[in-house]
């Protein structure tokens, strides 16, 4: 049983910094590079490989607007996204229920 | 499955738990730590200006000192919430301007018409002025502190004994007393509300 819930998380979820992107997400629904950057203590470079990944996988949508002459990159959760995040948080219940004792 | 899978699942339950309570609680009373820091200092440096400026017997002076000063709350509360919604997503930007607009607006408009409703009663002492306008305003964070911050809710609760006992005992001394309480209390919470983000 436990085997087979662990193969039933999300491979693009498993990842820490991507599921901390992904909680942000789910509540603000959108938040601008920066703020992610900000709240998960990250470089422009690891948060831009994982936002990468995470719109690979049709999870958020990254949108590149300019406020003045500032380039501005703000990323949105999809439907797809908030889908896949349920049922990973789903999954990763379903196991800690499954441990004896927790 | 492996104890570190299980392990692993436990940290990914609490990370998702702890990042979803800070970006509510960002949702929730985001930047208003600032803002209470703001009018802190305005309800001190309110006091301090125009006790100096009656000193100097300029009582002109000192009764444009208020909204003077209240412009400058007004701005610098404006560039709080601009500057913290340009890096931030929509939902933030309307719960800072909300917070704004329905928590200090009327706030500001409560204490603005209780001061004309003193000045316009020739027969109250002016050192009733002071209490009886924080009694109403600590009413207002207590009623507010319910719905929004339990830091709100303790200083509304200190307001309204602070200017209590204040009133009781050191009636005569009740303007320095609750200027100190109140801009300290404001700027204590905002402080608070700031390390909780």
């Amino acid at each position: 049983m436990a085997e087979h819930l662990s193969t039933r998380l999300d491979k693009v979820l498993t990842q820490k910094v991507r599921l901390g992107i992904m909680s942000i997400l789910m509540v603000l629904e959108e938040a601008d590079f920066n703020h992610l950057k900000d709240k998960l203590g990250l470089t422009d470079g690891n948060l831009s490989t994982h936002l990468g990944l995470l719109e690979d996988a049709k999870y958020i949508r990254i949108r590149k607007t300019f406020a003045g002459k500032k380039p501005k990159t703000t990323c949105l959760i999809t439907e797809r996204g908030r889908r896949a995040f349920l049922e990973h948080m789903n999954t990763l219940e379903k196991i800690i229920r499954s441990i004896p004792g927790t | 499955m492996t104890e570190t899978e299980k392990q692993s699942a436990l940290e990914s339950i609490a990370l998702i738990k702890n990042l979803v309570d800070r970006s509510h609680r960002e949702i929730t009373h985001g930047g208003s730590g600032w803002i209470c820091i703001i009018w802190g200092l305005y309800a001190l440096l309110g006091y301090a200006g125009s006790h100096l400026f009656h000193h100097w017997h300029s009582p002109a002076l000192a009764g444009w000192w208020w909204p003077f000063l209240m412009l400058f709350g007004f701005a610098a509360s404006i560039i709080v919430i601009r500057r913290k919604a340009a890096t931030r997503s929509a939902r933030l930007k309307g719960s800072l301007t909300g917070w704004f607009m329905l928590f200090w607006i009327p706030l500001i408009l409560l204490m603005a018409a209780l001061i004309a409703l003193c000045l316009l009663l020739p027969d109250l002492p002016i050192k009733y002025i002071t209490p009886f306008v924080l009694l109403v305003v600590s009413a207002g964070y207590l009623m507010i502190g319910l719905m929004f911050h339990k830091s709100l809710l303790v200083m509304g609760f200190l307001g309204l004994a602070g200017t209590f006992v204040t009133t009781v005992f050191f009636i005569e001394q009740a303007g320095p007393i609750l200027s100190l309480l109140f801009g300290l209390g404001l700027i204590v919470t905002g402080l608070l509300l700031n390390r909780r983000r």
